[in-house]
């Protein structure tokens, strides 16, 4: 069955009151129902989103004890202000309010993320290089 | 003013200039004239012709960017919009410089040229080949209310003004390849390169920068890693002024910087869309280290690019496109 098409029966389910729906269509057949009754579930992305739809990556939130810095913006996220030269910040290094700490490139705009807190950088979340999602946590500041 | 630039001044106008008159206008030995020539030559790789009897000249008249020219032609409107403009005869980088002056707290408006740049800066530290008297290289820095995330699609409103500041020189058929080089015939005549720093929430800083290819030579092209072209090869392109150039870039760009506070990029859209090149066809979109393959659908109201293949559409906010061969 068309993908799109389980989308659309799981918008149908939600919108309406009903708890489960079943079709069949020749050999196929798919049965949505709500986990509870207290609220429907959230959407699960099942397919690539949408225009201008970004769904932030799941991370795991044992991980993330401390102060996060996340991403302002969806591009891709540089450690050092150019290939081959020193990352702006390293695992167990001091920062002050105002450092920079990468750059996301989005659209051919270089963004200097600034360290909105003095600490120190407990962990780097993301590899250089790799693109990063709206609010997606890029740094844990202790 | 360096000795050197100042003998470039005097060898500016294409005509022979003797050793002697040029050591006797700069008070430096004729020895002193000679090696300041070999620098010409070696350092700023250009073309200096040597005859002996009548002295040394440039292989071509080379037009040098002035502050007071510029200022002259520039409208009211954008009068009212600089702040102060300067031209260096050589610097590290024009947008390193404006970053620096921003950080200290320098106002909207401020413009630095440059004849040459020491560490010309391309996308992601790559280099802008910056030799001397043979672009423009040109930074603007601009305050915005707005967060850094709401500045994206200065990005191609930067790229529109300067396609419009070249049509109003003369030059036909320029294109846009986003999100904003500016390409002649498939090859890249201008390139601009936007950084900001500022809060999440805002206020935020821009410092926008601009090299646009005006006369280069073969050799100091060597380094450029993609197809290119400068204005002497375009027909009507020899003929246009750096400094009329200069100014018309400078009251677009302003005009563009200061539109995009109140209007964004909706009022753009249609007019970018026109010189989309890109539009229908088969590119890669190369971000970071992942390459996403798909047809070229345009841009949405924020600027994004979208990308149509086997998922459907998808709009994507960063990488470098590229066509697909074949």
């Amino acid at each position: 069955m068309d993908i799109r098409k389980v989308k659309k029966l799981i918008e149908l389910l939600e919108e309406s009151g009903i708890a489960e729906i079943e079709i069949h269509e020749g050999e196929e057949s798919i049965r949505i129902s709500r986990a509870s009754t207290v609220a429907a579930p959230p959407p699960q992305p099942l397919e690539t989103p949408g225009p201008g739809a970004a769904e932030p990556e799941p991370e795991p939130e044992e991980e993330l004890a401390g102060h996060q810095i996340k991403s302002p913006m969806v591009g891709t996220f540089y450690r050092a202000p150019s290939p081959g030269s020193k990352p702006f910040v390293e695992e167990g290094q001091k920062v002050l309010k105002g450092d920079t700490l990468c750059i996301i490139e989005a659209m051919k705009i270089l963004n200097q993320i600034e360290s909105d807190k003095a600490g120190v950088i407990k962990k780097i979340l993301v590899e250089n290089a790799q693109p990063v999602e709206y609010n997606q946590p890029l740094f844990i500041i202790e | 003013m360096t000795v050197r630039y100042q003998i470039i001044r005097h060898l500016a106008d294409g005509r022979f200039h003797s050793g002697e008159a040029l050591a006797r206008s700069l008070g430096i030995s004729r020895a002193g004239v000679w090696k300041h020539l070999k620098g010409l030559r070696e350092l700023l790789e250009m073309d200096v012709h040597a005859v002996s009897g009548r002295g040394y000249r440039l292989a071509r008249p080379l037009e040098l960017l002035e502050p007071e020219k510029i200022l002259a032609a520039l409208p009211p409107a954008a009068r009212s919009r600089l702040d102060a403009l300067e031209v260096h005869a050589s610097i590290e980088s024009t947008n390193a410089c404006l970053l620096e002056r921003s950080a200290a707290g320098a106002p909207s408006g401020q413009v630095c040229l440059a004849e040459r740049q020491t560490a010309g800066r391309g996308r992601r530290g790559r280099q802008w080949v910056s030799p001397f008297g043979s672009n423009i290289y040109l930074s603007i820095l601009w305050r915005y209310p707005l967060a850094p995330v709401e500045l994206s699609g200065l990005s191609l409103a930067a790229g529109l003004a300067v396609v419009h500041a070249l049509a109003c020189q003369g030059i036909e058929g320029i294109g846009l390849k986003w999100p904003n080089d500016i390409l002649w015939q498939g090859r890249k005549l201008a390139g601009l390169l936007l950084e900001v720093r500022g809060e999440s929430e805002g206020p935020s800083q821009v410092v926008l920068g601009v090299g646009l290819n005006t006369r280069l030579s073969r050799r100091q092209a060597e380094a450029i890693d993609q197809p290119w072209v400068d204005l002497a090869s375009i027909p009507r392109g020899e003929k246009i002024s750096r400094n009329r150039l200069a100014a018309e870039l400078v009251d677009r760009l302003l005009e563009a910087l200061d539109e995009f506070e109140r209007h964004g990029l909706s009022p753009l859209l249609e007019q970018w869309r026109r010189h989309d090149l890109y539009h229908g066809k088969a590119v890669r979109l190369h971000m970071g280290n992942r390459i996403v393959e798909g047809v070229h659908y345009g841009i949405d109201e924020t600027g994004a690019l979208l990308l149509a293949n086997g998922g459907g559409v998808r709009a994507y906010h960063a990488g470098e496109v590229s066509l697909r061969p074949g």
